[in-house]
């Protein structure tokens, strides 16, 4: 490109090697500008950024508001766990939502039939019915890829929206109250997750299932052969895996987690269905998921910001009159600016204006 | 002779190792320039620095006496620096003439351009489908098409990396004419070998690198062979002769039976055509024949990772046609693939996990968890091969090539008890040292009764392991005997042909 005398000179290299501090920077950095990157969109819509920045803040970390945040942040978690398992193996189950919606229907169906049962059995079996419920629904398309090579990518989304609509066709009608709002009947009372202090219960649980998922990817053979999987067929082949099992036992783990995170969040918060149930936390765990680097290690934090943001809403639609897409705005260019983050610490890139009488010289 | 490059005093380091201490260079219009020196000498990261891909950290280059900067491959490129690559990377979903074009910025379906490439494949004699999918081609035939690509590029300056290391006889033949033909046009050509022998066969000038400095340069004619060879080890390299201490099979039944299978290859081609062939207890068997017959199928077959369409394999009295690889595996055989780093290694993945994937139910209990104290083993195999502990939890990508080989060498032989090993052009590309290294372990566990099968295309490293030679020519065996009674004359007809 010629401007004026000068040429720009745009030179991208593959890095040799980056220090982990360096790499954390860069994390940081892209975290920033995102947040920045938002002032301009708050301003058109009328609204003070700095009003913005303290809101966001107020709604997600201070003492009334944290309990809001771990609310959110326990499905926002498992969904980036859901997300880590089958990312970390080369297969893209994006319909966190979708298993995540399967594992709340089949609890509170379940549950119905048998409401009296102890509680501790109770809280075992929400995460069993979701766990399994979620699983089953994700390894339908497990199969189809396993047998069929259908793309895992289109067909999670796609049963996304199926039980989506599985969802309003209950609300709306077998299940619907006689309260008269397309909402169900309540979860049984055994089977409602109780808070300790203000905090949920349900993190005991998260915290249990994100030591399995980190001990599953890194002390035991199902983790080294997802790795495989994800490196490519020709050395899979070699090492003796075998796909069909594997693709499919990974895409049932993986719908596991999204269904528990339904069935958890049915049962400490929700308590009943309603179309609104389904608040996209599969999408955020997504994106926490690139956020910690496909690493159980930092799940937690990085869901711990996606969910903050998610808490803030209410908040900031409240006191500013913001509507709550803002967060979906933020949460888009989080993803944007955690991608280019990835090309950049692969990468160099320099950029230098050169006169060109000298570049003439040179030839 | 005029002056094409020269470099002075450069200087490159990595992490760990300093790739190039001070050296110097120097490349004229109408010579070939032999680069030679063992793996891990540095020519691969000189031939990087002036092709652009690394920038030295020291040091200046100055082409036809001016000096300049090349920051980046496409500054090369405008320069007039072409640069043949050992590994080509070429995208697998497109043809070659699309792989072509985009690599020139073209549009591959001008007319005038694909006249273009046509006219640079008869003129240079290169067999080349240009409508075939890249994914779909060998080796051999990859690097043909890094080599139409480079033509078409009419540099100033070509640099081949190891040209002849992955390619078949008749290949290696047309390369040389090649780089032949460049020099007679007056054009520099820079070749890069550890194989002292080509330099003899055709270079004008040869510069010598070892640990990452400069040896000397000279003519040719001004030097002997014997004086190279100190040049690149430091020292007298012992002969590898094992020779005397052959074996023949006692007529016992064989570890290894192959009876009359029929195997494809990745294009549907029937590339093993109707092969029978045995191995014995303590013998090693060897496949000669140019690179492409069908040897890489054989083996991949018997390996269980490729089908065998009809036919039997029969393993220590198992048929084991069509069982996959975990199962032959767990009978106690080896696989050494020819392709190391997309077959042979996970290259994201860890040296520990590239030394245990092959045999996860030994590092992990019934239920799949990993046992601690079994890893302990993998330090003291590593060892065995001559490589550190540190290396462990280091990703296989920023290994090189003959260090690659050493892991797969140490997870192959070393994990579990051995009876079997199938070794797929085991020591192509790789440096004295670790060609030594294997050989000897081949010869070690030949000698405990263990069997082996290698294909290869150096028949000299056949002659000198091998008890018994096989030829495979267009996917049938043509020619067998054991290496007492070999007829050397008729081996080479055959080769040549």
């Amino acid at each position: 490109m010629k401007i004026l005398n000068y040429k720009i000179d745009i030179v991208v290299r593959r890095r040799e090697k980056i220090s982990k501090s360096r790499k954390a920077l860069y994390t940081a950095l892209s975290l920033l500008i995102a947040f920045l990157l938002a002032a301009p969109i708050t301003y058109f819509l009328g609204v003070n950024p700095i009003l913005f920045y303290k809101y966001l803040i107020i709604g997600s970390f201070s003492p009334y508001s944290i309990s809001s945040t771990i609310v959110n942040l326990i499905p926002v978690a498992l969904c980036c766990l859901s997300a880590i398992f089958s990312f970390r193996a080369g297969l893209w189950n994006i319909g966190q939502d979708g298993q995540y919606v399967l594992g709340a229907i089949m609890l509170l169906w379940i549950s119905s039939l048998i409401p009296n049962v102890p509680k501790p059995i109770a809280y075992t079996l929400v995460v069993i019915i979701g766990g399994i419920a979620g699983g089953l629904w994700c390894l339908i398309c497990g199969v189809l890829r396993a047998f069929t090579e259908a793309n895992e990518a289109v067909t999670t989304l796609m049963m996304l929206y199926i039980a989506t609509n599985i969802l309003n066709y209950l609300c709306y009608g077998p299940w619907r109250s006689k309260v008269g709002f397309p909402e169900t009947f309540p979860l049984p009372q055994n089977y409602q997750l109780p808070n300790i202090g203000p905090i949920t219960s349900a993190v005991i649980i998260l915290a249990i299932l994100t030591i399995i998922a980190w001990f599953i990817l890194e002390k035991t053979r199902l983790g080294l052969e997802m790795s495989l999987l994800a490196e490519g067929t020709r050395v899979g082949d070699y090492a003796g895996i075998r796909y069909r099992r594997l693709i499919c036992t990974v895409m049932f783990i993986s719908g596991m987690y999204a269904g528990i995170a339904g069935s958890l969040y049915l049962s400490y918060y929700a308590k009943f269905l309603q179309p609104g149930f389904v608040a996209f936390y599969g999408f955020s765990g997504i994106i926490a998921a690139w956020l910690c680097e496909l690493r159980v290690e930092y799940s937690i934090l990085a869901s711990l910001l996606l969910a903050a943001i998610y808490a803030s809403s209410y908040t900031m639609q409240a006191a500013l009159n913001i509507p709550s897409y803002m967060v979906d705005t933020l949460e888009g260019l989080l993803l944007t600016c955690i991608l280019l983050t990835y090309f950049f610490t692969r990468y160099s890139v320099k950029i230098r204006l050169i006169k060109v009488d000298r570049v003439e010289k040179k030839k | 002779m005029k002056n094409a490059l020269k470099l002075v005093g450069i200087v490159k380091k990595f992490p760990h190792v300093t790739a190039l201490d001070n050296v110097d260079f120097e490349l004229n219009y109408g010579e070939i320039h032999a680069l030679l020196g063992e793996n891990g000498a540095g020519k691969t990261t000189l031939v990087n620095i002036i092709s652009g891909v690394y920038i030295p950290d020291e040091g200046e280059i100055y082409l036809e006496g001016r000096r300049v900067i090349i920051r980046s491959p496409k500054d090369a490129q405008k320069l007039g620096i072409v640069s043949v690559s050992q590994h080509p990377v070429l995208i697998d979903s497109l043809t070659v003439l699309e792989n072509i074009a985009l690599a020139l910025g073209k549009n591959p379906h001008d007319k005038k351009f694909q006249e273009n490439i046509r006219r640079v494949v008869n003129e240079f004699n290169i067999k080349i489908n240009l409508d075939a999918k890249i994914w779909q081609l060998s080796a051999t035939e990859k690097a043909r098409v890094e080599i139409v690509k480079a033509l078409m590029k009419n540099g100033k300056i070509y640099i081949f990396d190891e040209p002849t290391s992955l390619v078949g006889l008749k290949d290696r033949d047309n390369i040389m004419n090649i780089m032949k033909k460049l020099r007679d046009e007056g054009k520099a050509v820079l070749f890069i070998t550890h194989k002292v022998d080509e330099v003899f066969e055709i270079a004008d000038r040869v510069t010598v690198l070892r640990k990452g400095k400069k040896v000397l340069t000279k003519d040719v004619k001004e030097i002997t062979k014997d004086e190279l060879i100190i040049a690149m080890f430091g020292r007298y390299s012992e002969d590898l002769e094992y020779s005397k201490c052959r074996r023949y099979s006692n007529g016992l039944t064989p570890i290894l039976k192959v009876d009359n299978i029929k195997v494809k290859d990745d294009l549907g081609k029937i590339a093993v055509d109707d092969v029978s062939l045995e191995v014995y207890q303590g013998e090693i068997v060897g496949i000669a024949g140019p690179v492409g017959s069908g040897q890489r199928e054989l083996l991949e077959a018997i390996a269980g990772i490729r089908k065998v369409v009809s036919g039997k394999v029969y393993m220590f009295n198992i048929d084991v046609t069509n069982r996959d690889s975990k199962f032959i595996r767990k009978l106690g055989v080896a696989y050494i693939p020819d392709d190391r780093l997309s077959i042979g290694s996970a290259l994201s993945l860890t040296v520990r996990d590239n030394l245990i994937m092959r045999d996860l139910d030994i590092y992990t209990n019934r239920i799949g968890i990993y046992v601690k104290s079994r890893f302990r083993n993998l330090e003291h195999i590593l060892s065995k091969v001559g490589l550190s502990k540190e290396l462990l939890e280091v990703p296989c990508a920023d290994l090189s090539g003959g260090m690659i080989q050493r892991v797969i060498l140490a997870r192959e032989l070393l994990n579990r008890d051995i009876r079997l090993i199938i070794a797929s052009y085991p020591t192509s590309g790789l440096d004295h040292e670790t060609t030594k290294l294997i050989h000897d372990m081949f010869m070690k566990f030949r000698d405990r009764g263990c069997g082996v099968i290698i294909a290869s295309e150096d028949i000299e490293e056949l002659l000198r392991l091998c008890d018994r030679i096989l030829v495979m020519i267009n996917g049938k065996i043509v020619y067998e005997s054991r290496v007492d009674s070999l007829d050397i004359e008729k081996l080479r007809e055959l080769l040549s042909t």
